[in-house]
């Protein structure tokens, strides 16, 4: 009966709380002692989802960043290739923009074909390693819109990742997005806006720290984006999801790029779902996970188009397959 | 894909949301039911009932923790999974093991003036937002997720002890707090 109780009272518990205390989101002191072949599913949480890792060993750029995470999964310096790849899709930002005591900084960028991650930094008031930080709203355009005309799916996420060695607040933005029309490639300036209001304490005691807009424009250079490769048509296991069955899919289209994978499927009007188990396998047996992806349908057709995107940027020279599930497709 | 957008797809009946909610949070409801059933067919098949429940439950809810909301979901097939199952192999000695440790603290209370779940519930909240962030995460990771104090204490990096201390300290905190309160069971 006490038991029964116990769990029945635990069940209800605020999901503020349990969203805070959910596996996997601690913090990542320790991830420096897994060896090379560890997958990294573990560390996506970390990556997209926010987690105070930061503190005295982050650098100064997002390159610097990249490393940095790569060095805490690995144990191992990112080897030159991989960081030539990473510094060849990032450039520099650099503007800053004060309202009262807080100043907000779109430091640097690392941009894809269909996706870009921001490195946002905020300084001017002291910030404790106990608490997340982020802003009560953020807005976030692009032009040309990649979603105009034809539609699709799209979107973007702010997450905080803890504090630097200066003590200032250490945010990522990312912006994804698949358009019904496919993949189209566009390699003109990509316009952005950026508007961040009101900077909070995050957490189940969220407290607004300072009021205030902070509002950027500036430009992203997409000129000199790598070729992707183009890979056979493929079969992967899938789920049919009434009967819930696994049954063979063929994907086609497939393209991998440094940033991500895309390619489309018949998903028979949705009752037809790939594992959500996506990989990268390197050369060297490390596994690099996705950090989510989009889907829509390709002209309204029923054809699925689906664009997946690396948690790190990888070079596509040390590719050597791609997994979904348990299938691999090899990369020549 | 954000959260919002994932509910949104539910509110339009997209199909894709399945595939979304699968992509961004299938590792964390796997690890739910993993940690009661400690069976990967059967954790399998609770994921897969999860997103079942999501599409009926969506609407008419728009839940604003999606990740809080899935994770109750999957914890509830779960449990009543193992309570169908109710095998002492395995994972089920973990669950017995982790809620005796808990039911230490709780105080008996009289057979006749049984305690509405929601009395505990609310004041399971109250001692929750009182913990230290780092206390309140162990705590739930132990009794919420059922994570072993190995699990808790490699996820957040500190000692296996620190953990066990941790834990019993919050459990007389939490034992003072019913007793105060007059909250038997």
């Amino acid at each position: 009966m006490k038991q029964k109780r116990i769990l029945n009272a635990l069940t209800m518990v605020d999901e503020v709380f349990i969203e805070e205390a959910a596996p996997g989101t601690g913090t990542a002191a320790g991830l420096g002692r897994r060896v090379l072949a560890v997958v990294l599913a573990a560390v996506l949480a970390l990556f997209l989802m926010g987690a105070g890792v930061a503190t005295g060993i982050f650098g100064n750029s997002i390159q610097d960043w990249f490393d940095y995470y790569w060095n805490a999964i690995t144990g191992q310096s990112m080897d030159k290739s991989q960081s030539a790849v990473i510094d060849n899709l990032s450039q520099e930002i650099g503007l800053s923009q004060t309202v009262g005591d807080i100043t907000v900084t779109v430091d640097s960028a690392t941009v894809g074909d269909d996706n870009f991650f921001l490195l946002l930094k905020v300084e001017g008031m002291r910030f404790s390693k106990r608490y997340g930080y982020t802003f009560g709203q953020n807005h976030m355009t692009v032009s040309p819109d990649p979603l105009e005309g034809g539609g699709g799916l799209g979107g973007y996420g702010l997450e905080y990742h803890g504090l630097d060695g200066d003590g200032a607040i250490v945010l990522m933005m990312d912006y994804e997005y698949a358009a019904m029309t496919g993949y189209v490639e566009d390699i003109s300036p990509l316009e952005v806006t950026l508007e961040l209001k009101d900077l909070f304490r995050d957490g189940s005691k969220r407290k607004l720290l300072a009021e205030g807009e902070w509002y950027f424009t500036f430009t992203l250079d997409r000129s000199d984006l790598p070729e992707p490769v183009r890979l056979p048509d493929s079969e992967v296991m899938g789920m049919e999801l009434e009967q819930n069955t696994r049954v063979p899919l063929l994907l086609t289209d497939i393209e991998l790029t440094n940033t991500g994978m895309r390619f489309c499927y018949d998903c028979q009007g949705g009752t037809l779902a790939l594992s959500p188990d996506f990989f990268v396998v390197l050369k060297n047996g490390l596994k690099v996970e996705c950090t989510g992806g989009t889907g829509t349908l390709l002209d309204g057709g029923p054809l699925l188009f689906c664009s997946y995107q690396w948690m790190f940027p990888v070079d596509l020279e040390d590719v050597a397959a791609i997994q979904i599930g348990s299938t691999q497709i090899p990369v020549p | 894909m954000e959260d919002s957008k994932i509910v949104a797809l539910y509110w339009e009946r997209a199909e894709t949301a399945i595939g979304e909610t699968a992509k961004k949070y299938g590792s964390y409801c796997r690890t739910v039911a993993w940690n009661i059933l400690y069976s990967h067919e059967d954790s399998e098949e609770c994921v897969n009932d999860t997103y079942l429940s999501a599409w009926h439950s969506m609407p008419p809810q728009r839940p604003e923790r999606l990740r809080a909301y899935l994770g109750r979901i999957t914890r509830n097939l779960a449990l009543d999974r193992y309570k169908f199952n109710r095998t002492e192999k395995r994972g089920g000695g973990r669950i017995l093991l982790a809620l005796e440790e808990l039911e230490e603290c709780v105080p008996s209370g009289d057979p006749e003036r049984i305690t509405e779940d929601l009395v505990l519930t609310e004041a399971l909240n109250r001692f929750l937002a009182d913990l230290p962030q780092e206390a309140r995460k162990i705590f739930l990771q132990r009794y919420w997720y059922l994570c072993s104090v190995r699990e808790i204490a490699d996820d957040l990096h500190i000692s296996e002890s620190k953990v066990k201390m941790t834990l019993l300290r919050s459990r007389n905190q939490l034992r003072a707090l019913l007793e105060k309160e007059g909250i038997g069971i």
